[in-house]
Order: structure tokens, then sequence, then C-alpha cells
């Protein structure tokens, strides 16, 4: 408690310390050992070689120029302990590995209030690593790995038993997976770009009552996994250029009570891969030249997929039995062949999105070599007229003959 | 007729039951769909037909053992792999298992193998090291 107020008291009255090649204190850690609780340190440009530097104290590390801070591909090159630590404007640069640790460029361990901004994080391991925190931000960062690393690259950034975490506007690429959170819960996630990341550009398990908005996922390994978690809002996200055999734009995996929202899915094998997952709202979303839009098991239960745009899917919907038991209305379907007699805008006939082929192929994948062939198109005028194979309860009642304006 | 070894080559090795190599970022876990990336954790089954299933977590196959979707009888390999290792796959039954704080696998099931307890690495033996045998770990992993 003492220490605490005295660290208080010292806040109204921060002092700062100056690291350069040409200050009398030349290395950052030699800095963070004279600090006090609060102090800034003002980190000049040149190229700083100190192993690991240890924060236990609550201070702001700032960039003046382009400090860049070289792990040389030995040690983890910062370590944080410490709660209201800011590190602003710094690069840090080919941090070690080690298959038992976690190497990380930064590594926040059970802080409170920290805040990493403007950073730039090249050849890492792991780049950002936070575990057991609570209120952090991580804003504008870049973290960029070199992909020839295959499998022994961790992470972009990477959070582990956190709450009320922000994650604004950073870049990932070249990681393991872009963003990685398990346990983290009333967390945001908004505006980051993850791409070609070997895995997954977002990838969250155990994670409930978090949010995604307007983040973007392009050409990663395998899309997008979402996993075991509930309450989770997805939102004006976009997924594009996820293709490979076994990728997807998300993956939805344990999922309940979620929304996914004003999304785009373009060009991925799958739009959304859904198993075990019930009680989301798949609504005004566009699905557009995805090899297919919906894969949907068995095992989901209670969706709610409405008001989406399906255009130019190779397939609408895929399902792996015959017993649906989510529910499909008011979407736009461009093969929908129906007409709108009463003009009330909605089509007469119903809409079944699952074709007899697209069943087929999904019991055994080699049909895909009849795909557009004339037989396949006889199969399912034949199963159109009498239904045998394709499930007949999935249907849209109230297809729209307009596609949205998404 | 010349061919006819060939053919008989190309039918024995389209029926045989021999473990597959680990394809580390491209095979996907059976249970959880996830991409199967940490070395040293992954596991695999092997059925009398030939087919292979894979798994990123032992806690995943066992779990898919558990839930009944495979016939016991019609599996020729239930296989792991070492920790450490990438492709030392090892049958199930000669493994020991430990699990730990150290020990951090990718669906949380937290369980490493070893062919015997002495080749634990020191860096794992703390007071959280727990060490069970093949079957005392499926009973340990829950249904869920």
């Amino acid at each position: 408690m003492g220490l605490m107020l005295w660290c208080t008291a010292h806040f109204l009255h921060a002092g700062s310390i100056r690291v350069g090649p040409e200050q009398g204190i030349t290395s950052i850690s030699g800095a963070t050992q004279k600090a006090l609780c609060g102090d800034t340190i003002w980190i000049e440009s040149g190229l700083y070689k100190e192993g690991n530097i240890v924060l236990d104290k609550s201070l702001t590390l700032m960039g003046m120029g382009n400090p860049v801070l070289d792990g040389e591909k030995k040690y983890e090159i910062l370590t944080v302990g410490a709660d209201d630590v800011s590190i602003v404007g710094l690069t840090f640069i080919n941090s070690g590995y080690s298959a038992m640790n976690d190497f990380a460029s930064i590594k926040i361990v059970g802080s409170r209030y920290f805040k990493i901004e403007s950073c730039t994080i090249r050849n890492s391991y792991f780049g950002i690593h936070v575990s057991n925190c609570s209120y952090g931000k991580i804003w504008n960062c870049s973290v960029e790995g070199t992909p020839d690393q295959e499998q022994n690259t961790g992470n972009a950034i990477h959070f582990w038993k956190c709450d009320h975490m922000e994650v604004f506007n950073n870049l990932s690429s070249g990681h393991r997976d872009g963003i990685y959170l398990e346990f983290v819960t009333d967390s945001r996630i908004q505006k980051n770009t993850s791409t070609k990341n070997i895995r997954y550009g977002l990838h969250f398990m155990f994670s409930h009552q978090n949010s995604y908005q307007h983040n973007r996922f392009l050409k990663n390994g395998a899309g997008v996994a979402v996993m075991y978690s509930h309450q989770v809002d997805m939102i004006q996200n976009e997924f594009q250029d996820n293709w490979g055999p076994s990728s997807f734009g998300i993956l939805l995996k344990d999922i309940t009570d979620s929304r996914i929202i004003h999304n785009k899915f373009i060009r991925n094998s799958a739009g959304v891969f859904m198993e075990g997952s019930n009680r989301c709202v798949i609504d005004s979303n566009l699905f557009q030249e995805n090899g297919w839009a919906l894969r949907v098991q068995a095992s989901c239960t209670d969706n709610q997929i409405a008001y989406n745009n399906f255009m130019g899917n190779t397939f609408d919907v895929a399902c792996n039995g015959t017993l649906v038991l989510s529910k499909f209305n008011s979407n736009y379907w461009d093969r929908y062949k129906g007409y709108d007699l009463n003009k009330d805008q909605f089509g007469d006939i119903p809409y079944n999105p699952v074709s007899l082929y697209s069943v087929l192929v999904e019991q055994n994948s080699a049909f895909l070599i009849l795909l557009r062939s004339a037989l396949t198109v006889i199969l399912d005028e034949v199963e159109k007229a009498i239904p045998v194979l394709t499930p007949i309860d999935l249907q849209d009642l109230s297809p729209v003959l307009t596609p949205y304006p998404l | 007729m010349k061919w006819f070894p060939l053919f008989l080559l190309v039918f024995l090795l389209s029926c045989n039951v021999t473990p597959e190599p680990m394809r580390y970022g491209t095979d996907l876990c059976y249970t959880c769909k996830m991409t199967i990336m940490e070395k040293g954790y992954a596991s695999q089954i092997v059925s009398k037909k030939g087919r292979v299933y894979k798994f990123d977590d032992l806690g995943c196959m066992i779990q898919m053992m558990k839930s009944g979707a495979l016939d016991r009888s019609e599996l020729a390999h239930i296989l792991t792999i070492k920790y450490g290792t990438d492709q030392d796959l090892m049958e199930v039954g000669q493994a020991v298992y430990a699990t730990g704080d150290k020990i951090k696998s990718p669906m949380n099931f937290n369980i490493a193998t070893f062919a015997k307890k002495e080749e634990i690495p020191s860096v794992l033996q703390d007071s959280s090291l727990r060490i069970y045998s093949w079957n005392e770990i499926y009973d340990l992993v829950g249904n869920n």
C-alpha cells in the first residue's frame, strides 16, 4: 500500500530519462533500473542489443525516431511484469526461438492497464504475447514474420487468460495465427488486418463475450477458426481468398448464442463451416464466389440464416445429414428460379439450397470430378421433382428476388 | 501380362494399414477440425481398412474413441507422437503419459507422451507433474 501511494504520488511529477548512443545513458536496461514509477524513458534512434530487458515498474517507453531493439535470434526482447506500462513507437527485430518457452518480442505477464502503441515487430517467434492480463490495449502495431520458418513460428498477437483487451488497427502476417485468443473475455478486436498467416487469421477458443468488428482476414492458410465459445459478435468483417482443401472463411466449432452479421465472405473454399453450433444468427452477410457458401453439419441446431445474399457460389449449402434444424428465410439466392406473382417481393415457391449433387459430394468427394457436367444437372432436376436424398426441411420459404444492398 | 506384378503392387499398397507421416500445417484434426501445427502432441488412428484419422491433441483422439464413432475391433493402430519429436509414433499401450503446469497442448488437454518415465526432461519435472498409464489417461479425459 505504501509503495502504491508512493508510486501514485510520483506520477504527479513524473520524471523523464533520455536514452541514446550520445546520451549519458546508452542502454534501455540501464534507464529502466534508474527510473522511478511513472517516469518516461525517451529512446532515441539507434540499434539496441541488450539481450532480455525486464520491465518491473510502471514506466513509459517512448521511441523517438526509429529505435530498433534486436534480440539477435537468442533472446526474448522485452518482458513486462508491471501495471500501467506503455510502450510506444519501438521496433523489435529477431526475437529468439525456443521449443520450451514461448519467446516473444514483447511479453506481458500479469499486468493491468498496459498499452502497446505504434510498434513494429519483425522476424519474431511470438510477436506480442499477453497472459493473465486485464485492461490492455494494443493499437496500430505491425507484426510480420518470415513464413519460411513454417511450423516453428508462434502467433503474431497471442492472448491467454485475459479480459478487457482492446486490439485496434493492427497488421499481422507471416505467423502461425494472426490473432490468437484462449480464455479471453470481454474484449474487442477491431479494424485489424490479418493476412498470409500459416494457419488462421484469427483463432479463438474458450473465449466468451467478445466482439470482432471491421477486421479483414485475407489469404490465410485456413481462414478463421472460432471454437468452443459463446456470445461472440462478428460484425462487418471481411473473409477473403482462403483457398485450400481444408480452408474456410470461418470455422464455427461449438459456438453458441453468437451473431455473424454484415460480413463479406468472398472466394473461400467454404464461406462458413459449422459444426456443433447452436442458436447463432447469420444475418445480412454476403457470400460470393465461394466453393461452398455454407457447410452446415447435422450437429447444428436452431441457427437463423436470414437476409443474406448468395451469389456465384459453386454450392450454396451443403450438409451431411437429412435432418437440418436450422432455419433459412428471406435470403437472396442467385440460383432461385421462382416467380413472384402476388408482387410481395418474396418468391412464391420455396427454394431448396441443397442440391442432390452437393449431397453426393459431401458423402464422397470424388464426385467433384463431375462438376458442371450434364449428368449432375439432370440429377438435380430429378431430385427437385421427387426429393429422396436431399433434406426437404431445409428450405427458404420466402426467398427474395432481388439482392440486398450489402 | 508383364505388368501383373505392378498391378499386384498397386493393389497391395492400396490396402496397407501402415501409419502415415504427419504433415504439419496441412493435416486436419478429425475431432476439432484444426490444422495440426504443434509437433509432439499429435496422434493417429489407423483402421484395419487402412483409413487414417489424425488428431492434433491426444485428448481429441480419446474423445473420438469414446464417442463410439469407431468400433475398437476395427482399429489396427492407435498411435501417439513422443513429446519433443515430430514423427516418432508409438502404440498408445507402450507409452507413459505426463500432465503438468509446463505441458501445454493445442486443445488444452495438456498431455505429453514418453516411451518411459526416465525420458521426461528435467524442465518438466516440478510438483505439478503427474504420470499416467494409457488406461488411466483414457479414463481421465472427459467425454466433452
